[in-house]
């Protein structure tokens, strides 16, 4: 599934979104721009038919809003979206609503997401009763069938979402995406919220439906395990930037991009012996607002030369690595040094706090 | 053999609730020994947190009640204490650090307060105690102590502007005290302590508060602390680096730590010991190496195995089947029976097995608590 063959079933261009902050009269008087929250930063992605994309990235890193601008849940600020190649960026009104069967999200919260004061049967059935005039009895019958496919027992239909687990909840958002055949399913921390054995479950049956419908995932994690078992790409985000993107088995276990080996090496392992020091970045992530030019990992890289500070790299292919995307001024010269062999930190940037 | 810093014997503790009384420890044994990290691990719901709020007496009182068992700390059983003395307890001698650091500060007070009001504390003991011992650091907790002292500890803040000459009588602002604030800041490696103490909670990032939490705990010169999923809620490069911080605060300071937490990966990385618990009872104990490579409970090997580790065309997961069982309502015998893999006719029947030596660590050090460990491989 992972062959470039794939026909691309979303792609983004230089997609974007800023949020404004707000302007005080002082800023007004002042005549100070205005400024704003790059949240997601010219992303080009594309996600392939039948694929799992996963994006990586740490809190602030712009992978939710990245998948709302996916599921047309945020208007993006420039860039487009197409999918099937049709532009789907500025689609509104029935056009929005009719396309929007393509196109579900599971959301990271399985607890806000689902209404308390609503049964299982109408939980589920909201994608169905929104675009499909079916009678009631017909609806039921639809969320009983689709309910063992999550593997939750079809007679819960009157039953409310409080009487669930953690995993039964996750469960029910996904039956709930799942409801009107969508070709692509945006999965928000799908497991972030469960324990490691559910979260085994839940990613199985994940799997599992993906090769019983031929459907495609973006899955939003910060979770590098998940991503090695239910990804077939990775796109790693850095503060609204890709910085790379590539087969999650050669990504996994051969990073390019610096801050890609800090955060692979960053994930605690459950095996006492590679106890050790290892490769730790110092500094924090940096703020979003009104970024400098230049690298945004820079302050924090230890492999960083003054052109980093100055000249934004542009994400290109690196020779000795297929398939992949990097966007690192010296990929080619950090690309093959293991992320083992790097201990202690770059400079140390001073503990700033956000400026607000 | 050394002398355990705390030793927990037979600890029982249940909630009531509406539907009866939910068992959320049953009959755990645990010692944890001097300048060793002991890892308690298990998922959400096994007793893990109700078992860090046991040992400090932070139970909510009176819907959670110790059942039974003795929480033994220098030489005296805590679940005896009455409640106006274990604020001599907590702090100096049991140091905690929570999960999320904006609910354990307060947003109403810069760094600094917040942190000289732990020193303050502090020293208020060592003015009690310091006469009989040079270093002033042990309290001498099996003395009798009036309770105006431990009323002086817990004095409430007071609101509005009385808050500012509150602080001047309490001592917070006399430059001994802001040198150690600073120092105290400085050992968690914050880089600019000058201007982080004149912040609020909400104006640090969560690493840093992290971090004032640890220097909180830490300038209390506890000898144990107990650690409540202290990285959970921060990014892995931030966890990464509050991991190693705290391992290396271990080395430098012998404290003895607690550490409580969900993930086999922060366990492995920083523990000595570990313990894992499910549905309340504690099933496997053990050197962290032994019971991660040669873990000889079930329970313990299946957990193991849930986690991903392998790619996607390597075949599915290995997951337990069923779910937790209901706390309040738990199976017969051994309580994982039902979802065991070894298990034989007997587990329902005989009552829970005990915990018991297995392996070729030396001394029983590796315990399990499963009739058929022998076979579980």
């Amino acid at each position: 599934m992972t062959d470039a063959a794939c026909e691309p079933l979303l792609e983004t261009t230089s997609i974007a979104k800023y949020f404004p902050l707000p302007v005080s009269a002082r800023d007004w008087l002042g005549r100070t721009p205005a400024r704003s929250i790059h949240a997601v930063d010219q992303v080009s992605l594309t996600v392939r038919s039948g694929e799992t994309l996963a994006l990586i990235g740490e809190s602030g890193s712009g992978k939710t809003t990245f998948g709302w601008l996916v599921a047309r849940l945020h208007e993006p600020t420039q860039g487009t979206i197409r999918f099937r190649g049709q532009d789907v960026t500025h689609l509104s009104g029935s056009a929005l609503r009719a396309w929007r069967r393509n196109v579900q999200i599971v959301f990271q919260d399985p607890v806000g997401s689902l209404d308390p004061r609503l049964r299982v049967w109408q939980i589920v059935s909201e994608p169905i009763r929104a675009q499909l005039p079916l009678r009631r009895a017909a609806v039921r019958e639809r969320v009983a069938e689709l309910l063992p496919q999550v593997g939750l027992p079809s007679d819960c239909l009157d039953q409310y979402p409080h009487e669930f687990s953690g995993g039964g909840r996750q469960r029910l958002s996904l039956a709930r995406a799942l409801s009107i055949n969508p070709s692509l399913v945006v999965l928000d921390e799908p497991t972030s919220a469960l324990d490691v054995a559910v979260q085994a479950q839940v990613l199985n049956r994940l799997v599992g439906l993906q090769r019983e419908r031929g459907l495609s995932y973006l899955l939003i994690t910060h979770n590098v395990a998940t991503v090695r078992y239910a990804a077939d790409r990775v796109a790693v985000l850095y503060v609204g930037q890709l910085i790379e993107i590539g087969p999650v088995r050669a990504v996994l276990t051969q990073p390019v991009h610096p801050y890609t080996k800090a955060l692979l090496a960053a994930v605690p392992v459950p095996d006492p012996k590679r106890r050790r020091a290892r490769y730790r970045i110092s500094g924090e992530v940096p703020t979003l607002i009104n970024p400098k030019p230049g690298c945004r990992f820079a302050p924090r890289c230890p492999f960083v030369i003054e052109r980093c500070r100055v000249e934004d790299p542009l994400l290109r292919p690196v020779a000795e690595f297929p398939d992949r995307l990097v966007a690192c001024h010296r990929a080619e010269e950090v690309g093959s040094i293991p992320p083992e062999t790097l201990i202690g930190s770059g400079p140390a940037p001073p503990d700033r706090p956000p400026s607000n | 053999m050394t002398e355990p810093v705390l030793s927990i014997e037979d600890l029982s503790v249940s909630y009531a609730t509406a539907s009866g009384s939910v068992h959320a420890l049953s009959h755990v044994s645990l010692e944890i020994l001097p300048g060793r990290v002991t890892g308690i691990v298990g998922e959400t719901g096994c007793g893990k947190s109700t078992l860090a709020h046991a040992i400090p007496g932070l139970l909510p009182v009176p819907a959670a009640q110790v059942r039974g068992g003795r929480i033994v700390y220098r030489g005296i059983d805590l679940t005896k204490l009455p409640r106006w003395k274990l604020p001599m307890v907590r702090g100096t001698g049991i140091g905690m650090i929570f999960q999320e650091p904006l609910n354990s500060l307060n947003p109403a007070f810069r760094i600094y307060d917040q942190v000289a009001e732990a020193i303050r504390i502090r020293r208020i003991r060592e003015r009690g105690a310091g006469a009989t011992h040079p270093e002033g650091a042990p309290f001498d907790y099996s003395r009798p102590e009036s309770p105006s002292t431990a009323a002086t500890l817990t004095r409430p803040i007071l609101p509005g502007g009385a808050v500012q000459e509150h602080l001047k009588t309490r001592g917070l602002h006399d430059p001994s005290m802001h040198d150690e604030v600073i120092e105290a800041l400085t050992l968690v490696r914050i880089n600019d302590p000058e201007t982080i103490v004149r912040l609020y909670p909400h104006e640090l990032s969560g690493g840093m508060r992290q971090r004032v939490m640890i220097a909180q705990a830490l300038s209390e010169r506890p000898s144990l602390l107990i650690a409540d999923e202290p990285t959970s809620a921060l990014d892995v490069t931030i966890q990464a680096q509050v991991l190693t911080l705290m391992k290396e605060l271990i080395d430098e300071l012998h404290t003895s730590i607690l550490f409580i937490s969900h993930d086999l990966g922060v366990i492995a990385e920083i523990a000595d010991d570990v313990g894992v618990l499910y549905a309340g009872r504690l099933v496997e104990l053990g050197p962290v190496a032994e019971v991660f490579e040669r873990p000889r409970h079930p329970y313990t090997r299946a957990l193991l195995h849930a986690a991903p580790s392998r790619f996607k065309d390597e075949g599915p997961l290995d997951s337990i089947p069923g779910t937790v069982p209901n706390l309040a309502r738990l199976p017969m015998g051994c309580v994982f029976h039902p979802r065991c893999a070894f298990a034989r006719e007997n587990c329902p029947a005989d009552p829970a097995p005990p915990l018991r030596p297995i392996g070729t660590a030396p001394a029983g050090e590796h315990r399990t608590a499963c009739w058929h460990a022998e076979e579980v491989t």
